[in-house]
């Protein structure tokens, strides 16, 4: 005790520390501030969200596409998830297999690493979410993804995706696509949770992630995934259509008549609101 | 086997106006680079072209930046890039560049025409490094888009630099030249930019035919390694060589930006005549704009899902 005493504790050692708290208090409030979208997960709980679609029970009906552009409001044209389906095999061996694509919600996610106004970000959960205020659209992100699930909203001009359907986590339901799955393909949850459904699926299955080579681990896990269905179509150039494209020419309707037949034409639904968890939990 | 059934179909995200803004930093930092040549290396001769280099650097990256803008899906929200930074991000390195170089080139050029030649060797010197790194950071830009094959390779930078030096050069060659035959007793013009002499331009020439070989050795590198690595790789490579593209790169970008350029200008006969070196330039500017263009657009191409 004496010795400590007697050191002396001048002015520019007290200085010293008096800047280094300072300037972490400073820079504790600016990571605060970046952290902000917390307000999904309860305190003291740390949740790792995922999901695991077992195709050997997937029909490829769609369900889950139409779901989720009910529940999210997604334009005429474009999706949030889609089903890819190629055929294998000759009569009499011969089967269809179907592989629904979403954002895969990586770990190490390019689009967010990318984005250069942090617009698109991680939170503790693990989702990868668009803050729509923040988004300028320089579409960055589209073509940092490798799985080509971004896309441009024609009517809210940003970037837009799956967003694991985050207004609904919120409020403790599970994922449209995945309660409206008929043959329970789609399983949701945490990966944290030891007792889980998913980490029960995950432990006991062999499971894929689409293209492991692009190092984004992501939180999308396949059961029974073959090889053949992400090679196919890369060599159909029509899919890949050039940009800022004309749906309702496609489909060779009018504005007015598409707006009659289609609520989801324009406008954006009330989930989209309650997705802007950043900002809310600012004010 | 058929191929795939169903799919989603997908945009194209960046087009053509991202093209164009590549093409223009590509001119605007080799223009600046050739200038540096006089006021920096101390090279005498080619302060003549150092001016209009200069010029030419300033003027065309002012208007670079208004194609970004022009192509967001809410231009106005371009602001955001200036209060809300994402330092890993290389776009908002090039709104901190695009920010600093053309007022780097703009002072550069006022202590060029008051003659302070300390001053002009020391912003000429930092904007060396600018100019390679506000056309280096557009090379990063596709090569940290991992997902497409064409763009993610470490070649990426160094070939959008050297294509840019190619265009530089070609542009400033077709300016010296349009300059000296046209206006060349207009008194105003000629007190902005001295006269440049014919030897000058043989020598921009030279410079041209070097950056033009180096261009087709990556070139070559690049695409001769597309075919032997990944699969996706292959597919580019065949989307190239056969695809949609096809007569984008073989005809517009190897043919008339380099093979014929080449070839017209190593010839004797022809190589001193300055009409053929326009010809030859204007042919390689064609060339480096369908190369941006083929970059940009058929990395996409190829849907990745």
């Amino acid at each position: 005790m004496e010795k400590l005493s007697e050191e002396k504790f001048d002015r520019k050692k007290f200085l010293k520390v008096l800047g280094m708290g300072l300037s972490l208090v400073v820079l504790e409030s600016l990571l605060k501030k970046v952290n902000a979208e917390e307000i999904l997960s309860k305190p003291g709980t740390k949740k790792r969200y995922a999901m695991v679609i077992d195709l050997k029970k997937c029909i490829g009906c769609g369900a889950c596409a139409i779901a989720c552009k009910q529940e999210n409001n997604v334009p005429i044209g474009y999706y949030r998830t889609w089903i890819k389906n190629n055929e294998k095999g000759a009569y009499p061996y011969v089967r269809d297999y179907y592989l629904p694509i979403l954002c895969n919600h990586c770990e190490d996610a390019i689009c967010n690493r990318n984005c250069p106004v942090s617009a698109t970000y991680k939170t503790s959960e693990g989702l990868t979410l668009i803050d729509y205020d923040r988004c300028i659209g320089c579409r960055y992100c589209m073509v940092s993804c490798p799985y080509n699930v971004r896309f441009a909203h024609p009517y809210r001009r940003t970037v837009d995706k799956c967003t694991f359907c985050a207004h609904r986590l919120k409020k403790g339901l599970e994922p449209a696509c995945v309660i409206t799955c008929m043959a329970k393909a789609r399983t949701f949850g945490d990966l944290n949770d030891k007792g889980s459904e998913i980490f029960k699926l995950i432990s006991t299955n062999s499971v894929h992630v689409l293209k492991a080579e692009q190092n984004t681990k992501p939180h999308v896990f396949y059961i029974g995934l073959d090889q053949m269905l992400t090679e196919a179509g890369k060599t159909n150039f029509e899919y890949m259509k050039y940009y800022r494209r004309n749906v309702l020419k496609e489909l060779s309707l009018s504005e007015k008549d598409a707006e009659g037949y289609f609520n989801i034409l324009k406008g954006i639904s009330n989930s989209d609101r309650e997705y802007d968890y950043r900002l809310k939990s600012n004010t | 086997m058929e191929g795939i059934i169903y799919n989603a179909p997908h945009e194209i995200a960046l087009g053509s106006k991202i093209a164009i803004y590549f093409f223009l930093t590509g001119v605007s930092a080799a223009s600046f680079i050739i200038s540096s040549l006089a006021y920096v290396f101390g090279m005498e001769k080619y302060k003549a072209c150092g001016k209009l280099g200069a010029a030419v650097a300033f003027i065309v990256l002012s208007i670079a930046p208004l194609f970004l803008i022009v192509d967001l899906l809410q231009p106005l929200r371009f602001l955001h890039l200036f209060y809300m930074f994402n330092f890993k991000s290389p776009v908002t390195w090039g709104s901190i560049l695009l920010t600093i170089y053309p007022i780097n080139c703009l002072v550069y050029l006022y202590f060029i025409y008051t003659e302070n030649k300390p001053m002009t060797k020391l912003f000429g010197s930092i904007g060396i490094p600018l100019a390679v790194a506000v056309h280096g950071y557009t090379g990063f830009i596709l090569a940290l888009a991992k997902g497409i094959a064409l763009w993610n390779t470490p070649l990426m930078p160094i070939y959008f630099l050297i294509s840019a030096m190619v265009s530089g050069t070609a542009l400033l060659i077709v300016l010296s030249v349009l300059k000296e035959r046209y206006f060349r007793n207009v008194e105003v013009i000629n007190k902005i930019f001295p006269r440049i002499e014919v030897d000058i331009i043989y020598d921009l020439r030279k410079m041209l035919l070097i950056f033009i070989a180096i261009d087709i050795f990556i070139l070559f590198s690049d695409v001769l390694l597309l075919f032997y690595s990944t699969p996706e790789n292959y597919i580019v490579a065949q989307l190239l060589l056969k695809g949609p593209f096809s007569l984008m790169f073989l005809v517009g970008e190897m043919l008339f930006g380099m093979v014929i350029p080449f070839i017209i200008m190593t010839i004797p006969s022809l190589n001193k005549n300055l009409g053929v070196l326009t010809f030859a330039s204007i042919l390689v500017l064609i060339g480096i704009y369908f190369m941006r263009y083929v970059t940009v657009v058929a990395g996409q191409y190829v849907p990745l899902m």
